[in-house]
C-alpha cells in the first residue's frame, strides 16, 4: 500500500491513496528559550510572506494557482527538542490539468529561505503571537496544564511552553532573527517527509530542490524528569467550573523497556471509557464530565485533569488517588488491561489512513532512531502484564498540582 | 444503487431495508479502518413537533440528554466497554439538526460491533435514579463550554440575533432545562424519533458493501417496530429584526473580542438553492475578507484586525446569517470597516475569483480523504435531502456576476454587535 523509502534525512512515502502530496520539512533545535520563542515568530512569518511573494494577496494567488495548495507552519515540543514544522499540502498530479508538483516545492523552499524579515512584518508577527498566546491562556485546561508544567519543571524543557512565551517574544530584535534564521539554515539539516503519489514525477529533482546540504545530527529529544521539588497552587478564576490539573513524573523514558507498559497505565487510568477514573469519578459518582490521563512521552511525565464544582475538590482528588493505588496494588480486571491493549493498536493501525499521523509516526522513526517496527510493536504491547502495569504504577510520584478555583 | 462519480475516483452504494433504514457504504478498499455512523434527524432544534394533530414541546438539550442515555447498560451490559473490547471506539454526538452514534476500528471482523451500534441505539433503558444522576454529569459539561471564550462568544451573537428560533440555545440546553427533564420527556422523544424509518447509517470501510448491508439486514430482520410516524419540526416566526442590536458582557479574559453580524432573510425550502447563496457568500467574502483582498495587508498593519478575525456564514431552510469575528477594542472602527468593505468595487477580483473556485474545489477533493468528513457529510446531506456531489457542481456553476451585489444587499440587512470584554473593562 505505502513504498516507503527512508533515506534520512529524506523519508519518501509513495501512494496514491490520498488525494493529496504532502511535502513536510522540519527543523529541530534545543528545547529552551529564546530558540522556542524566535522558532515561533519564524513559523509565523514563513507561513506569511516572502522575498519573492512580498504580499499577503500575492501569497494567497500564488497558493490558489498552485491547484488550492495549503501553506501552514507550527510548532511542537518532543522531550529537549523543540521542532518548527513548515509544509504544505496540494492535489497530487492526477487531479490537475497541468504538472505543478515542482513548483509547489519551490513555492515552499522559497518561503523556508526567504520570508519576508523586516520591521513591520516582526512587529505583525510579535502582535500575533502574543494574542494567540493570551487565548491560550484564557482557556482554563490550557492554563493548567502550562501553569503546572511552569512550576514543576523550573529550569528544565518541561518549563517551557511549546508556543513562545510573551516576554521573549516581545524583546526579540529583528537582528537577532535574522541570525537565528541564517543559523538554522546554514547549520540545520531538517527532516525531510514528502508523501503522495509520485507516478510521473520526477523524484530526482524534488529531492534536488528540497535539499540543504547539512549532515543531519540528531538533538536529544526523550528524556526522564526529574522532580526537585513539588509544586502546588491556586488561583481564583471567575469561571464557571474549578479546573484541577495534577502532574507526575513517570520515571519512564520514551526508549525505556517499561514505556509500553507506562502508556498502557495511562489508558486504563484516564483514556477510555472503562478507565478507573471515568467510571468512579464521572460514572459512579457524576462529579464531573470530562477527566483524563495524558501522557508527555518524551519528558516522562503524566497529567491528570478534570473540571469540577469546587466544593467536590477533596474528594475527587482523594478518588483520583485511590485508582492510582488500585493499580499499583493489581487491584484491577484482566479486562480492563486487555481492553486497553486493543485500543492502543487500534490506534497504530489506524495510523495509516491518516496522512499526518502517519508522516508524524515517520518523523519519530527517522528523529529518535529507535526502531519503531508496528508489527514489533503491537507485540510488544500484548506482552505486556498485570505485574508490568503494577510495577510502573509504583514508581509513578504526583509532583505537582494547579487548582483554577471557579465560582462553582 | 451504486453512485460513481469517475473524475474523483470515489463511489458509493445506497440500501433502504424493509423498515425504512438507509444505508449507505463508502467502499474504500486500500484502507485499514472502518467507520459506522447511525444518525437520526432529531437535534437541539427540535423542541417541538407535530406527530399526525398532536402537537409535543420538550425541554431545551432534550436531544442531547437521550445521547446521554443511550449509553446507559440493559441488563448490566457497560456499552462502552463492550465497544472497548471488541477493539472499537465509540462515541456519539447531538448537533443542531441531527444525533448521531458511531464507532471506529482498525479489525476487519465488525459483525459484532455493528450489532452492538444497532441494538444499543434501538433500545433505549433508563430508569428515574439513572436520569437524575445524568443530570450532575450535564451541567458539568455545559459549565465547561460556558467558560470557552469563543463558544459563549458565538452563543451570544446567536442571542443577540434570534428571538424564537432554537440557534439561541445551546444544544445541552441551560442547567434550568436539564433539571427539569424528565424520563418521560426522553422516552417520548425517543419513540417519536429513533424509528428505524427515521435513522440512516453511513459507513466507510473496505469491506463489501453486500456484506454490511447483509449483516445489517440480518439484524434488523430480527426485530419488529411500532408503525412511524410522520414528524415535523415546529418553529415560532422569526421576526426579520434582531433582538439585541448592540450587547456587552464580561469575562475572565485577557482579549477581549467582538462579533458584528447581519440576519439574513434570502433562505429558501429548496436547499439546493440555499447551497448555493451560501457558496456565493463564501466566494464573496473571501474575496474581499482575506489576504486576496491587497486592502487586508493594510487593515493588519494599521492594527485594524489582527491574526483572529474572520467569518463566518450560514444559509439554511430556517435561517441565514453573516458574522465577523475579531479581537478589536474599538468596536465603531470593526463596524465601519466591514461596512464601508461590503462597498467594495469588484471589477478587480474576477482573476481571484476564478482561483477561489479553484481553491474550494481541492478543498472538497480533500475531505474525500478523511473517513470521518465523508461520513458526516454524506449524513447530512442525506438528512437535507441533497445530493452529497451538489455542492462541488454548484460551486463550479457560480459565475463572477452572481456575487456582484451581494455587498450592497447585506449592508440592508438588521445587524448584531457583541463585544466580550475582560473584567475590568466592562463600564
Amino acid at each position: 500500500m505505502f513504498k516507503i523509502k527512508q533515506d534520512l534525512p529524506f523519508n519518501w512515502i509513495d501512494t496514491d491513496k490520498f488525494k493529496d502530496m504532502i511535502i513536510s520539512i522540519r527543523f529541530a533545535v534545543e528545547n529552551r528559550e529564546p530558540n522556542v520563542s524566535m522558532s515561533n515568530i519564524l513559523s509565523y512569518m514563513m507561513s506569511d510572506r516572502s522575498e519573492s511573494y512580498p504580499s499577503k494577496q500575492a501569497m494567497s494567488n500564488q497558493m490558489d494557482a498552485l491547484f488550492g495548495l495549503s501553506l501552514s507552519s507550527k510548532t511542537t515540543t518532543f522531550g529537549a527538542a523543540h521542532v518548527l514544522e513548515i509544509r504544505i499540502r496540494t492535489l497530487n498530479e492526477r487531479y490537475t490539468d497541468q504538472p505543478h508538483i515542482l513548483k509547489a516545492a519551490h513555492f515552499l523552499m522559497d518561503c523556508i529561505r526567504k520570508p519576508l524579515m523586516n520591521e513591520a512584518s516582526l512587529s505583525e508577527a510579535k502582535k500575533n503571537l502574543i494574542a494567540s498566546l493570551k487565548r491560550i491562556q484564557d482557556k482554563p485546561s490550557h492554563l493548567g496544564i502550562i501553569k503546572v508544567c511552569e512550576g514543576v519543571g523550573k529550569d528544565t524543557p518541561l518549563a517551557v511552553f511549546s508556543q513562545g512565551n510573551i516576554e521573549v517574544i516581545e524583546s526579540i530584535q529583528l537582528d537577532e532573527l535574522k541570525a537565528y534564521h541564517k543559523q538554522l539554515l546554514e547549520q540545520i539539516q531538517p527532516m525531510i517527509l514528502i508523501m503522495g503519489d509520485f507516478k510521473g514525477l520526477d523524484q530526482n529533482e524534488l529531492q534536488s530542490q528540497l535539499s540543504f546540504n547539512q549532515t543531519l545530527s540528531i538533538l536529544p529529544s526523550a528524556y526522564i524528569f526529574q522532580p526537585r521539588h513539588n509544586f502546588k497552587a491556586t488561583i481564583q478564576k471567575e469561571t464557571s467550573q474549578t479546573t484541577f490539573t495534577q502532574l507526575y513524573a513517570t520515571h519512564t523514558a520514551y526508549n525505556d523497556a517499561q514505556y509500553l507498559a507506562m502508556r498502557l497505565y495511562v489508558i486504563m487510568l484516564g483514556q477510555l471509557p472503562n478507565s478507573l477514573l471515568f467510571q468512579e469519578i464521572r460514572e459512579k459518582r457524576s462529579l464531573c464530565y470530562s477527566i483524563s490521563a495524558s501522557s508527555f512521552n518524551f519528558d516522562g511525565v503524566m497529567a491528570i485533569q478534570t473540571g469540577i464544582n469546587h466544593k467536590d475538590l477533596d474528594e475527587v482528588e482523594m478518588l483520583i488517588e485511590l485508582q492510582r493505588i488500585k493499580l499499583a496494588k493489581g487491584k484491577f480486571s484482566h479486562a480492563l488491561l486487555k481492553t486497553a491493549q486493543k485500543m492502543f493498536i487500534n490506534g497504530l493501525e489506524s495510523m495509516i489512513d491518516e496522512p499526518y499521523a502517519y508522516l508524524n509516526f515517520m518523523y519519530q522513526r527517522g528523529y529518535t532512531q529507535y526502531d519503531l517496527d508496528l508489527k514489533a510493536t503491537i507485540k510488544a504491547i500484548r506482552n505486556v502484564s498485570k505485574s508490568d502495569i503494577e510495577a510502573i504504577a509504583q514508581k509513578i510520584e504526583l509532583v505537582g498540582q494547579y487548582t483554577i478555583r471557579g465560582k462553582n | 444503487m451504486r453512485k460513481t462519480f469517475k473524475d474523483i475516483n470515489e463511489h458509493y452504494d445506497v440500501f433502504e431495508l424493509e423498515n425504512g433504514l438507509k444505508l449507505y457504504v463508502i467502499q474504500k478498499v486500500d484502507y485499514q479502518s472502518s467507520v459506522f455512523y447511525l444518525g437520526f434527524p432529531f437535534g437541539s432544534f427540535d423542541l417541538t413537533q407535530k406527530v399526525n394533530e398532536e402537537i409535543k414541546h420538550f425541554p431545551s438539550g432534550v436531544a442531547h440528554f437521550l445521547e446521554h442515555k443511550l449509553f446507559e447498560n440493559p441488563g448490566g451490559i457497560d456499552i462502552m466497554q463492550s465497544f472497548s473490547h471488541l477493539s472499537c471506539n465509540v462515541n456519539a454526538f447531538t448537533s443542531y439538526n441531527e444525533t448521531v452514534y458511531y464507532f471506529n476500528s482498525s479489525k476487519k471482523s465488525l459483525q459484532k460491533p455493528l450489532n452492538l451500534l444497532l441494538n444499543f441505539v434501538q433500545n433505549l433503558s433508563i430508569t428515574e435514579a439513572s436520569v437524575e444522576k445524568e443530570k450532575g454529569i450535564i451541567t458539568q459539561e455545559l459549565r465547561m463550554y460556558k467558560q470557552m471564550p469563543e463558544q459563549r462568544l458565538m452563543a451570544e451573537t446567536y442571542q443577540s440575533l434570534y428571538a424564537n428560533h432554537p440557534v439561541r440555545l445551546d444544544i445541552g440546553g441551560t442547567e434550568e432545562s436539564v433539571n427539569a427533564t424528565g424520563m418521560e420527556d426522553l422516552m417520548d422523544a425517543y419513540r417519536l424519533n429513533y424509528h428505524p424509518a427515521n435513522s440512516t447509517l453511513v459507513c466507510v470501510t473496505p469491506l463489501a458493501p453486500e456484506l454490511i448491508f447483509r449483516w445489517v439486514k440480518l439484524n434488523q430482520d430480527q426485530k419488529s417496530f411500532e408503525p412511524s410516524h410522520e414528524i415535523k419540526r415546529v418553529l415560532e416566526a422569526e421576526p426579520k429584526e434582531v433582538v439585541r442590536p448592540f450587547h456587552q458582557f464580561e469575562m475572565d479574559i485577557q482579549a477581549s473580542k467582538i462579533t458584528y453580524s447581519f440576519k439574513l432573510d434570502d433562505y429558501s425550502d429548496d436547499q439546493k438553492m440555499n447551497i448555493e447563496r451560501e457558496w456565493q457568500y463564501r466566494l464573496f467574502l473571501e474575496l474581499i475578507f482575506s489576504p486576496t483582498n491587497p486592502a487586508y495587508e493594510d487593515w493588519m498593519e494599521t492594527g485594524r484586525i489582527a491574526e483572529y478575525f474572520g467569518y463566518e456564514v450560514e444559509v439554511n431552510r430556517e435561517y441565514g446569517f453573516v458574522m465577523f469575528y475579531g479581537e478589536n477594542e474599538d468596536e465603531h472602527d470593526f463596524i465601519d470597516l466591514i461596512r464601508s468593505s461590503l462597498k467594495t468595487e469588484l471589477g478587480a477580483f474576477q482573476q481571484a475569483f476564478d482561483l477561489l473556485k479553484r481553491r474550494y474545489y481541492a478543498q472538497m477533493l480533500r475531505s474525500f480523504d478523511d473517513q470521518d468528513d465523508y461520513a458526516i457529510t454524506l449524513l447530512r446531506s442525506h438528512f437535507n435531502d441533497v445530493e452529497m456531489m451538489d455542492s462541488i457542481a454548484l460551486l463550479k456553476s457560480i459565475q463572477f456576476e452572481d456575487i456582484l451585489n451581494i455587498g450592497e444587499d447585506l449592508l440592508n440587512k438588521p445587524t448584531a454587535l457583541v463585544k466580550m470584554t475582560g473584567l475590568s473593562k466592562l463600564a
